[in-house]
């Protein structure tokens, strides 16, 4: 009687088990929930085990493959230099207005990717604002730019932010006094930025450029309109009439984005400065001559992402507001059409949010709080699960509930779109949720407990009010970023249900551009607010 | 007693009518010091004195708007022209250590070295100096403070500079550590004979390091002067008690003593008719029976401090060595026992 829990205890701390196994129990059934959607795209390949080995060694493979890494690698290196020379310009230079710049450039951020591109090819499609602007100065309307090199410009000018962000919080965070002491040293300022400002941020702008990998292997938007055959795209094509084919495409597309994720992760730098408590003035390097090229990089980076996009789609928007009409012409908007996609869009990113948090509640508490290899697991089974795209999550939870006996009441419904939403997002609220419960001391519990107060009285007096700024902020990060998913909504949409994402995309596919530059400032009005409260204003807590 | 006019011998350190605002708040104003070449110069002042800017601006961190800062003959700083601090041959310790993270022991010490033959040696030289030897392997993140300090301490010395800065460098280490490090430090700096500045609050601390110390507040000098000197001639009351403990009681001037509430007290020079007496508690006196009433005293050992009370409300701290003599409420009187003291203009 004594030996069996014994035994069980001594089998969970071998396993690196710790904390309630109540929690245990809960949080296997959450993680095997995350991990089903990548396991079905790796039982598909096994059960057409013949027919994925051939295709891995096709051609058919190979092009849009090294199209994937091609556009990948370049994007990361791109937005890598500009996010980290924009961080250093910003945080620890004379550059013009400051101030402005840092408010300024995470602000691509707000803009999907599909948005931004299609307003560079309706800027300069016929009767577009290149024409208006370019053709009375006596100029011609420059060719329409696709393929490799539209989806570069598009997809570094929108991706940059995943680097500048974390780049900056980490050199404005990093204590005046260690470039004070190198240049006290004899060592000057490039030399500086190279011996010690470059590997303290090094980690912080490698883990932004895993993002920036992540967002490019994962686009479908961009290079479907650039008209780029990548693996997304091939996957998204053949998943009706080649579906062994598209599961092949998928699975390597997977490989690839958890492999870069995996490695990424084993290299990070752990020696890293302890961020200063802030408020500490920074010594500023005098740009001298280099201050006007310095000042027109941050205007292109930020024109490029930001300015030119929001001016294409608002004056697309303006000239269909000025002629209101039946919705079926071109340039004309029915604003009343509208109202739908705006409240599915609020519906699904509403509800997702609160699943997410509430779903990954418990494995928050079992990683911040108890720790061990098992719980490292289980964090890394969701974090996985964002690195891979939401198009194959989503390719694989409509196919499973299709072909799996007993799941056809779930295809093509509201719930499966959730179920795809939150795990594929969901670790940006189990990042959050970690924070706050590790922002709740357990001393407080104790004191709580010893003052009479049981487990339920604790969690909402006690740890709910203390977690809720970080689990709102988790929530808030999963709204934004269901909101902007183009392809997963793509695939896995109830039949008739229209999101603004899905309403910009087929408005652009049919032509529609006035009604897609109306419905694309309200996502990028909604997702600035957010971002803004979101990321923005809280960007020295980022890593 | 007041701030010396700036001209120094060749070598020393020189700054002269140094003015420096961080936006409407002028951290320096006008400062004009001296430190000797080879000996170590305590900056003592309350925090926000501008101690610390006023040692940014000789490491050439920040650029002065008026005045000049001299050494070695060059003038390293002018409101046009800042010779950058990579180019001084300044050392600083800062108050954190500041040592790099990402660099071992060795690595941080070796960084203001020359590549070349001597670099090994001249690394375990230096770590030898401040009692690190063979410790270059480590990392600084797995280091206590004090020898985080002392790595600081070793990479500042170990490029041979001129003149070195020291900011609160024992400020965040605990009581005993610093009074052990702050002696080791002193006799080091000693022995190398470096032009060093040593910033700090602490008045025991710069009585300790400096051969002179120089007293700041609200951005001005108040006074430069050897420790002795200081305690015993302070330039004006704040002066007086900021230095350590002083009772500053009215009295009536004179050429050579001022009559005050314990008698008469000898002064170093004639003092106005209207003015206030320094009277240092160890200088004090007391004898059984008296107008004073004992209210308070603490035991420290070595000596008992009593706070008395007189007629008027007037209040006296007296130190005395030994055990207590006295009880609480027991009469005494006060006299004056101690070497001329000095009287500020009441």
């Amino acid at each position: 009687m004594v030996l069996a829990p014994t035994l069980i205890g001594a089998a969970r701390r071998a396993a690196g088990i710790r904390g309630p196994l109540w929690l245990w129990l809960a949080a296997l059934v959450i993680a095997a929930l995350f991990a089903v959607p990548v396991g079905y795209l790796v039982a598909r390949n096994i059960t057409e085990g013949s027919a994925t080995l051939s295709i891995l060694f096709s051609r058919d493979t190979a092009d849009p493959l090294l199209n994937t890494l091609l556009l990948a690698v370049t994007v990361s290196a791109a937005s890598a230099a500009v996010g980290t020379l924009l961080a250093w310009l910003t945080m620890r230079t004379d550059l013009p207005l400051r101030g402005a710049w840092r408010v300024i450039a995470p602000l691509p951020l707000v803009l999907p990717s599909f948005v931004a591109g299609a307003a560079l090819l309706a800027a300069v499609s016929p009767g577009g604002l290149a024409e208006e602007v370019l053709n009375p100065l006596g100029l011609d309307t420059p060719g329409r730019l696709d393929g490799f090199w539209g989806a570069f410009l598009v997809l570094t000018a929108v991706c940059y932010p995943y680097v500048y962000l974390p780049a900056a919080a980490r050199i404005g965070g990093l204590p005046p006094s260690l470039e004070e002491a190198s240049r006290l040293l004899g060592e000057g300022g490039l030399g500086t930025f190279r011996r010690i400002v470059w590997p303290q941020v090094r980690t912080a702008v490698q883990a932004g450029t895993l993002l920036v990998f992540l967002y490019v292997v994962s686009d479908f938007g961009v290079v479907k309109l650039m008209g780029y055959q990548t693996l997304s795209t091939n996957v998204f094509v053949n998943r009706l009439y080649d579906a062994p084919l598209a599961f092949s495409l998928g699975l390597i597309l997977a490989v690839v984005a958890l492999a870069v994720a995996g490695l990424e992760r084993a290299s990070a730098n752990r020696s890293l400065a302890h961020l200063a408590p802030g408020g500490v003035r920074a010594r500023r390097v005098a740009l001298g001559h280099w201050k006007a090229p310095a000042t027109l990089a941050a205007v292109l980076s930020v024109g490029g992402g930001l300015i030119a996009p929001v001016a294409v789609l608002g004056w697309w928007a303006y000239r269909g507001l000025a002629h209101t009409g039946s919705g079926f012409d071109r340039t004309s908007i029915d604003v009343g059409a509208l109202g739908e996609p705006v409240l599915n869009t609020v519906i699904a990113a509403v509800v997702t949010a609160a699943v997410a948090v509430v779903v990954v509640l418990p494995l928050a508490y079992l990683t911040s709080r108890y720790g061990g290899r098992a719980a490292g697991a289980v964090h890394t089974i969701v974090a996985g699960s964002f690195a891979v795209p939401g198009l194959l999550i989503a390719l694989a939870v409509v196919f499973m509930t299709l072909k799996v006996p007993g799941l056809d009441f779930l295809y093509l419904t509201l719930p499966l779109l959730i179920f795809a939403y939150v795990v594929h997002f969901g670790v940006q609220a189990l990042r959050s949720a970690e924070v706050g419960v590790a922002t709740v001391d357990r001393r407080l519990e104790e004191a709580a407990q010893t003052l009479g107060a049981g487990r339920l009285r604790r969690l909402l007096r006690i740890e709910a009010p203390l977690m809720a700024p970080a689990l709102a902020a988790g929530g808030g990060l999963v709204l934004l970023s269901t909101m902007k998913e183009l392809p997963a909504t793509l695939l896995a949409s109830p039949v008739g249900f229209e999101t603004l994402a899905t309403r910009i995309w087929n408005a652009n596919e049919d032509g529609f551009l006035a009604d897609m530059g109306m419905a694309s400032v309200i996502l990028v009005a909604v997702s600035a607010v957010l971002t803004w409260l979101l990321v923005i204003r809280n960007a020295e807590h980022l890593r | 007693m007041d701030p010396r006019p700036s001209d120094g011998a060749p070598g020393d350190l020189v700054t002269n009518g140094l003015s420096f605002s961080y936006g409407d708040v002028r951290a320096v104003d006008d400062v004009s010091i001296t430190v000797p070449a080879g000996t170590v110069t305590a900056l003592l002042g309350p925090s926000g004195c501008g101690k610390t800017t006023l040692l940014r601006l000789i490491a050439g961190l920040e650029r002065p708007d008026e005045g000049a800062i001299d050494a070695g003959g060059e003038t390293l700083s002018t409101p046009e022209r800042v010779r950058p601090p990579e180019k001084r041959r300044i050392g600083m310790v800062f108050q954190e250590g500041a040592l790099f993270p990402h660099l071992s022991v060795a690595e941080n010490v070796a960084f203001g070295l020359p590549r070349g033959p001597e670099r090994e040696r001249d690394i375990e030289q230096a770590l030898e100096l401040v009692g690190l030897a063979g410790m270059g392997k480590r990392s600084p993140t797995s280091l206590s403070g004090g020898q985080r300090q002392r790595v600081a301490l070793a990479r500042a010395l170990a490029p041979g500079p001129e003149v070195l800065l020291l900011d609160e460098p024992f400020a965040n280490l605990d009581p005993a550590l610093r009074v052990e490090l702050r002696t080791e430090v002193a006799s080091l700096l000693r022995t190398l004979g470096i032009t060093s500045v040593f910033v700090t609050h602490d008045q025991e601390e710069a009585f300790v390091m400096g051969a002179q110390v120089i007293v700041m507040r609200n951005g001005r000098v108040l006074q430069s002067a050897p420790p002795s000197e200081l305690y015993s001639r302070p330039a004006n009351r704040w002066v007086a008690t900021f230095v350590g403990e002083a009772n500053v009681v009215p009295g009536q001037g004179g050429a050579e003593a001022a009559e005050t509430i314990v008698g008469s007290v000898p002064l170093v020079e004639a003092g106005p008719a209207m003015c206030e007496v320094l009277l240092r508690p160890e200088h004090l006196a007391l004898d059984e029976g008296g107008t004073w009433e004992v209210e308070e005293l603490e035991f420290y050992g070595h000596d008992t401090l009593y706070v008395l009370k007189g007629e008027h409300g007037a209040k006296l701290m007296v130190r005395a060595s030994g055990a207590p003599r006295y009880v609480n409420g027991d009469r005494a009187s006060v006299r004056y026992d101690g070497p001329p003291t000095v009287a500020f203009e009441a």
